[in-house]
């Protein structure tokens, strides 16, 4: 199989791995210290829920891990990492779209009054923007994919 | 056979061979649940017609052979050896098909009357290999069905091939042949049982009891030992097992091998590769999600957005529930003027909470159970347990105990029920005790008050310390319990890792549904049981009758029998410094956790927004601490405690009642102690 497609993804993926990498770095940090989201980048991009880490954390740290597999010559890892940490971006970009409407909902049926920035920081922060990308990947590794599953186990 | 009316056939086969499937699409989905006589597991009976003939679908436990080592294999021997079913339909895993032939032999044995439905071809074809089903029929002397369960492909074959043994009883004792000198010793046994005990070789196969008692089984040797000539065959027995065992070693390893020997010997005569091996979707994902420095995070970020999508996309359910129930329904009863006071109090704010209570539970429940069953659907959860299994073994629990214990993060009523899925006994009771320190959705609201009132800026550090506490001593107590009470050998059952498959609708409906309904109506009755009870402690008090102003008094309240109850309860929490009001709140906790924050604010007199200044001034950072351990380790709910009663007993459950006060007592004792050690007061 012919890495040269591969080794492009999975630099792309890379630099996505380093942008959920850094989200969540500035959310323990902001979180530890206290400190307000002083700029417009961080107010939002940075999720206030800490939790969210937990999610983010590992997409960064798979999607990275699909460079390293290309390097290390072992295709079949770094297409997984590919899928894996595209799919779960994806889910995580389709579960905080979901929450974002089911605000929506809630501030409807609470009768509260809807806030727009609120919606834009729930679709704008890295689960939500992150996410888009994660998804386009997923789907380009999807054709690797399918090139890889044509190849016979022994020849691996 | 014929006249009979109820004819009755029974499910066997390894777990996730698709015989859920094969229930509901037999039955159509009429079924009942009830529990196996003596014991806690599950019966499902459904019930179908094949031939003007009303047939009875038994599903047995799914199993991997027939020892009597753990209840779910003995029940499916007992049922087949003694209720001795018309039919057994045994389904075999055409992509697993050594495993479940081994299965499919010991039935034979035992002299069932055995079709054999040949499932998942679909998933072989697919990796690239198929099942002969002609020759296995011919190997086994049985009939083979070839099913594709979820599209209903070959489920009429199967009722026709049921229809054929019903009236056409076929048996295959001799599947096995395990050599001259065990078969002549088998012989021998043999002919003594049937000379020796009509009442043995009346009731079961001599053959099979021989080869039984060869193997050392203890469930037989126990049931031949009370016969009256019990002796006399296990003298005998003893005498040719020593003998076989100075030429083979051990004599029931020997069996059991040769029994493995003989499925594999089938498997790879039936199997037929069709295309050259390709990598599968399954062989790539495995590749990292199986592998320990991702495989983990990988497993938290996928927990942790189950528990994303159960909670926070449920919130309009939730709030338009307590809307409806809690604000609207309540505020009609309780301000109407048909009924007297009493009773609309009664109605409102014991009867309709209680509702409210359950209710306000379910989207979240709901929720959480479609999230979960997708992950199963997919095969996604064997992985997890795959990873989670060494580590766990060190706390001698089997891998699958992730499972019951990430439910409980959500809810540890249907925590406790999930314990069903793991096969061995010990570890299903040990799990069952200690699946409830999983620190469940409805203890953080009690940790966001109190910790967020009195803790400041490290709040969040010690409310996320509740969820690694809740894990650590799951584990810790798991493992006392293993080493103590549920001791017994420590099995690590080999997790079977299915293909990936894309869900289907309609089996994680069903699973989302059943399990949903079970929550509603076993938790359901017990929360709305507890909140009319409190109702009932709260209006009235040692002088009589208070009126249900109480709810809404504290002056009131504190004279009620809660409060009553609430003052003793602080003498014995004065250590931790707790007063009659946080101690009152715990009492109302039994019942359900999230009562406590409520609770707490009619108590301190302030409603639950204003509750945070007040808690301040009661409690020191210390005490609050150790209040939420303590909420995060006594008892998890009455609903749960029912559920353990339901699954190990009521003796278990008084017992996890009583150890896990205890426990909570010692621990927020501890946790105030090294306080004043450290001098943090
Ligand atoms: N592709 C395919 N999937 C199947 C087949 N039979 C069952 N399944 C799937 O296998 C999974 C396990 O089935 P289930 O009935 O829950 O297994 P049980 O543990 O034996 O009751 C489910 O997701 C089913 O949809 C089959 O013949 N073909």
């Amino acid at each position: 199989m012919k890495s040269g497609k591969l080794f492009i993804l999975s630099t792309l993926a890379f630099i996505l791995g380093i942008f959920y990498v850094l989200a969540v770095i500035l959310a323990i940090y902001l979180w530890i210290t206290q400190s307000p989201f002083s700029s417009q980048f961080l107010y939002y991009f940075v999720p206030k829920d800490v939790s969210s880490v937990i999610i983010l954390a590992p997409i960064g740290l798979v999607l990275s891990s699909s460079l390293y597999y290309v390097l290390r010559r072992d295709v079949v890892k770094s297409i997984a990492c590919l899928l894996i940490g595209g799919g779960i971006g994806t889910i995580a970009m389709i579960i905080q779209t979901l929450v974002v409407f089911a605000n929506i909902v809630d501030a409807t049926i609470m009768g509260e009054k809807l806030s727009i920035e609120k919606i834009t920081v729930g679709l704008l922060r890295a689960d939500s923007s992150l996410g888009w990308a994660a998804f386009l990947l997923f789907l380009t590794s999807i054709l690797l994919y399918r090139k890889l599953r044509n190849t016979l186990k022994n020849n691996l | 056979m014929v006249g009979k009316r109820y004819v009755k056939v029974a499910l066997t086969g390894v777990p996730n061979v698709g015989k859920s499937v094969i229930f509901n699409k037999l039955t159509k989905g009429k079924a009942w649940i009830g529990n196996w006589p003596g014991v806690t597991v599950e019966k499902k009976v459904g019930k179908t017609e094949i031939n003007n003939h009303e047939v009875e679908i038994i599903d047995l436990p799914g199993i991997y052979g027939l020892t009597a080592y753990s209840v779910d294999e003995l029940i499916a021997r007992n049922f087949i050896v003694e209720e001795k079913p018309d039919v057994v339909v045994c389904i075999v895993s055409a992509i697993n098909l050594e495993r479940s032939l081994y299965l499919a032999i010991s039935l034979l044995e035992m002299g069932a009357n055995l079709i054999i439905d040949l499932n998942m071809i679909d998933i072989a074809e697919n990796e690239g290999f198929s099942v002969n089903h002609r020759k296995l029929s011919e190997m086994l002397g049985t009939s083979v069905v070839p099913t594709i369960a979820p599209e209903g492909y070959g489920i009429e074959e199967l009722k026709e091939a049921i229809k054929e043994a019903i009236l056409n009883r076929k048996i295959n004792l001799r599947i096995v042949n395990y050599g001259r000198d065990v078969e002549l010793a088998i012989e021998k046994i043999s002919s003594l049982i049937k000379k020796l005990s009509f009442e043995l070789s009346e009731k079961y196969q001599a053959r099979w009891l021989a080869i039984k008692l060869l193997e050392g089984d203890e469930d037989v040797t126990v049931k031949v030992k009370r016969t009256q000539v019990g002796s006399i065959i296990l003298g005998e027995v003893e005498k040719l097992r020593r003998r076989l065992g100075e030429k083979l070693g051990d004599v029931g390893a020997y069996i059991i091998e040769t029994r493995y020997k003989r499925a594999s010997e089938i498997t790879h005569r039936v199997l037929e590769r069709i295309k050259p091996v390709k990598i599968t979707i399954t062989d790539i994902l495995d590749s990292v999600l199986t592998q320990k420095i991702l495989g983990i995070p990988i497993a938290l970020s996928v927990l942790m957005l189950l528990f994303r999508f159960a909670f926070e996309v449920s919130t309009p359910l939730v709030d338009a529930i307590d809307l409806l129930v809690n604000v609207w329904l309540h505020d009609l009863i309780a301000e109407s003027t048909i009924f007297p006071r009493w009773l609309a109090s009664l109605l409102a704010d014991g009867v309709i909470s209680g509702i409210g209570s359950v209710l306000i539970f379910l989207p979240v429940i709901a929720f959480f159970f479609l999230g979960f069953a997708i992950l199963e659907d997919v095969g996604y959860m064997a992985r997890v347990a795959f990873i989670v299994d060494k580590f766990f073994s060190k706390f001698r629990l089997p891998g699958k105990a992730i499972i019951p214990l990430v439910i409980g993060f959500g809810c540890n009523v249907p925590a406790v029920m999930a314990v069903r899925g793991i096969e061995d006994e010990n570890d299903r009771k040990a799990l069952a005790l200690v699946a409830p320190f999983s620190s469940c959705n409805a203890r953080l609201p009690v940790y966001l008050v109190i910790g967020g009132a009195v803790l400041g800026a490290y709040a969040g550090i010690a409310i996320a310390s509740m969820y690694v506490l809740s894990i650590i001593l799951a584990l810790i107590v798991g493992l006392i319990l293993r080493s103590t009470l549920f001791k017994g050998p420590f099995t690590g059952f080999i997790i079977e890792m299915p293909p990936y498959l894309t869900p289907r609708l309609d089996n994680i409906a069903f699973k989302t549904w059943e399990r949903t309904k079970r929550f509603l109506f076993k938790a359901g009755t017990v929360i709305f049981l507890g909140v009319i009870l409190i109702w009932l402690l709260s209006v009235f008090g040692p002088s009589g009758y208070l009126g249900p102003e109480a709810l809404e008094n504290a002056a009131l309240l504190k004279r009620s029998w809660s409060g009553v109850i609430g003052h003793y309860l602080s003498i014995i929490f004065s250590p931790m410094g707790w007063d009659w009001r946080s101690s009152t709140a715990l009492l109302f906790g039994f019942v359900a956790k999230e009562t406590v924050v409520g609770v707490m604010g009619v108590l301190y007199g302030v409603g639950e927004e204003g509750l945070t200044n007040v808690i301040a001034q009661y409690f020191t950072p210390i005490s609050a601490y150790a209040y939420m351990i303590f909420v995060l380790t006594y008892v998890p709910c009455l609903a749960t405690i029912a559920m353990i009663r339901n699954e190990l007993g009521l003796k278990y459950a008084l017992f996890a009642l009583f150890y896990e006060i205890v426990l909570a007592y010692l621990l927020a004792l501890t946790v105030m102690g090294l306080g004043h050690i450290v001098g943090v007061v």
